[in-house]
């Protein structure tokens, strides 16, 4: 029992940081309502494939960046692919960054863009790592036979 | 037994279920049809559901008759009543949730005693035709029966306890999907409250409340058309809604958003008299590649100006600034975190307000 409210008190306190740094919003708790028994893996499968997608528009991104001739319109495309996604996922700073990003591909703003390219894998890599240990919490709890507390 | 086409519409299908197995508890053979009453000429569909019966001999046969609320099949103290059998049972669509409930109860699997109606079992259903306010029943249903169903059916009915149980404010901690409670699941949530407007009693039937019902079921029964280019995005969409009760189309840009409304409102002359809209409502990203929101509900608008319809169009942008050039929802840009206004539509809809939210 002991063991249970010490890593309930931790996946609360953790999820509080998260929100409180910003990394995740109130999108990201509706995505969490979403799980149930009939999807019980929905937040994590759902997270999977954003962190897929991110990484992909990311390197897409960086391509065209790379180019003699900058296409921002494709940029910018993928841009606010990224931007939709992170939005319904919640990734709050992501999403963030890409509207500072819109904005330097609508002045084309080639440096501009590069720094905020730099900013999303950096927001991306961090995010991974704070949702994994989130998701490795949820797994702990649930073996020690307790219920994931839920954000209010 | 004849060939009959009894085709069957929204995916309902004709269930004969023959009890079998250690179940039986001695009990005979046990037909429970279940038959969309619009599926054909209602005349043709008794005939053959008499013919069924007399070929069926000594073992029970019973049949639900599921009609649209908005275009009803059959009529009350019209000839198609007495052309049913005053033991049969007659429910309005959508069959799920509750009725669906209430329906497998029928089954002598599920404590169901064959021929006996729906209306012994607390409802409001009267053979005789009186009109009589559902209301008032339907929302104290006997909430002790606990039944004791088969693992195969945990899954079906857990998911609509557990959203209503999850939507209560004292719940603590969100229910854990690895921890099964296979009897928790079987009470129903206490909280519904009686309605707060009686809907108008059209004949013998059961009636599902709609009123102060919890969020998760406001919006049962519509059907939403969404279309957004981004995949995670229409994925938490769809299953926002689908959580919430509605049936789902997903697509992913403009042309595909016309073309599935054109189809849908072009079908319809095909099959019955009255116009049935393709969706509820259309939530509409304003902007994707090929055709955007706004062109799209252009293109629907003139579409929709051939079968005299409407059919709201809720559009909503990534970009929150509202002002993006190409596309100006005049009144509202929902968020896709906001779909609660997209619930209170729904159930402002069930009392005859139209919201439109795009007008362009």
């Amino acid at each position: 029992m002991d063991v249970l409210n010490q890593l309930q008190r931790q996946y609360t306190d953790f999820t509080a940081l998260l929100y409180r740094e910003g990394f995740v919003d109130d999108n990201f708790t509706q995505v969490q309502k979403l799980q149930d028994e009939s999807s019980p893996d929905f937040v994590v499968e759902v997270a999977s494939l954003f962190f897929e997608d991110c990484e992909k528009l990311v390197n897409n991104m960086a391509e065209a960046l790379e180019q003699q001739d900058v296409d921002f319109k494709q940029v910018d495309s993928h841009v606010h692919q990224l931007k939709g996604s992170s939005s319904s996922m919640g990734a709050a700073r992501i999403k963030n960054v890409c509207i500072a990003f819109k904005t330097f591909c609508e002045t084309q703003n080639r440096d501009g863009c590069l720094r905020c390219l730099q900013q999303v894998n950096h927001e991306h890599t961090q995010l991974k790592t704070n949702l994994q240990a989130l998701f490795t919490l949820e797994r702990q709890i649930v073996a020690n036979g307790g219920s994931i507390p839920v954000m209010q | 037994m004849k060939d009959v086409p009894l085709s069957s519409m929204d995916g309902i299908d004709q269930k004969p279920s023959a009890s079998r197995g250690s179940n039986l508890r001695g009990a005979p053979g046990f037909v429970l049809l279940v038959i969309d009453a619009g599926a054909g000429p209602f005349q043709e569909l008794c005939r053959v559901v008499a013919e069924f019966r007399r070929d069926l001999h000594s073992s029970c046969c019973k049949v639900v008759w599921l009609d649209k609320p908005t275009s009803r099949s059959i009529n009350l103290r019209s000839f198609e009543q007495d052309l049913i059998d005053p033991r049969d049972d007659i429910l309005l669509k959508p069959f799920h949730g509750s009725r669906l409930y209430q329906v497998i109860q029928l089954l002598p699997e599920f404590g169901g005693h064959g021929l006996i109606s729906i209306s012994d079992r607390g409802s409001t259903i009267q053979d005789t035709g009186a009109l009589k306010d559902p209301g008032s029943s339907s929302s104290t249903h006997p909430q002790s029966t606990r039944l004791k169903i088969p693992s195969t059916w945990e899954n079906s009915f857990q998911q609509v306890d557990s959203q209503a149980d999850g939507n209560s404010k004292n719940e603590k901690y969100r229910k854990n999907p690895l921890l099964d409670d296979p009897y928790h699941s079987h009470a129903r949530s206490k909280s519904r409250e009686p309605p707060a407007e009686r809907l108008p009693v059209r004949s013998s039937e059961i009636q599902e409340v709609r009123g102060n019902v919890s969020k998760y079921k406001s919006l049962s029964g519509l059907k939403f058309l969404v279309a957004d280019d981004n995949e995670i995005s229409r994925i938490v969409s769809r299953h926002f809604l689908t959580g919430h009760g509605a049936t789902v189309e997903v697509c992913e840009n403009g042309e595909e958003a016309f073309q599935l409304v054109r189809m849908g409102l072009h079908n319809q002359r095909e099959h019955s008299h009255s116009i049935v809209l393709p969706y509820d409502y259309i939530l509409m990203d304003c902007e994707m590649p090929k055709m955007d929101g706004c062109e799209a509900t252009r293109q629907i608008r003139k579409e929709e100006k051939f079968y005299g319809v409407h059919i709201p169009i809720l559009a909503f942008s990534a970009d929150n600034s509202g002002d993006e050039g190409l596309c100006k929802p005049e009144k509202k840009v929902v968020e896709p975190s906001t779909y609660k206004e997209a619930s209170e539509c729904g159930v402002a809809e069930g009392y005859g307000e139209t919201l439109d939210l795009v007008t362009c």
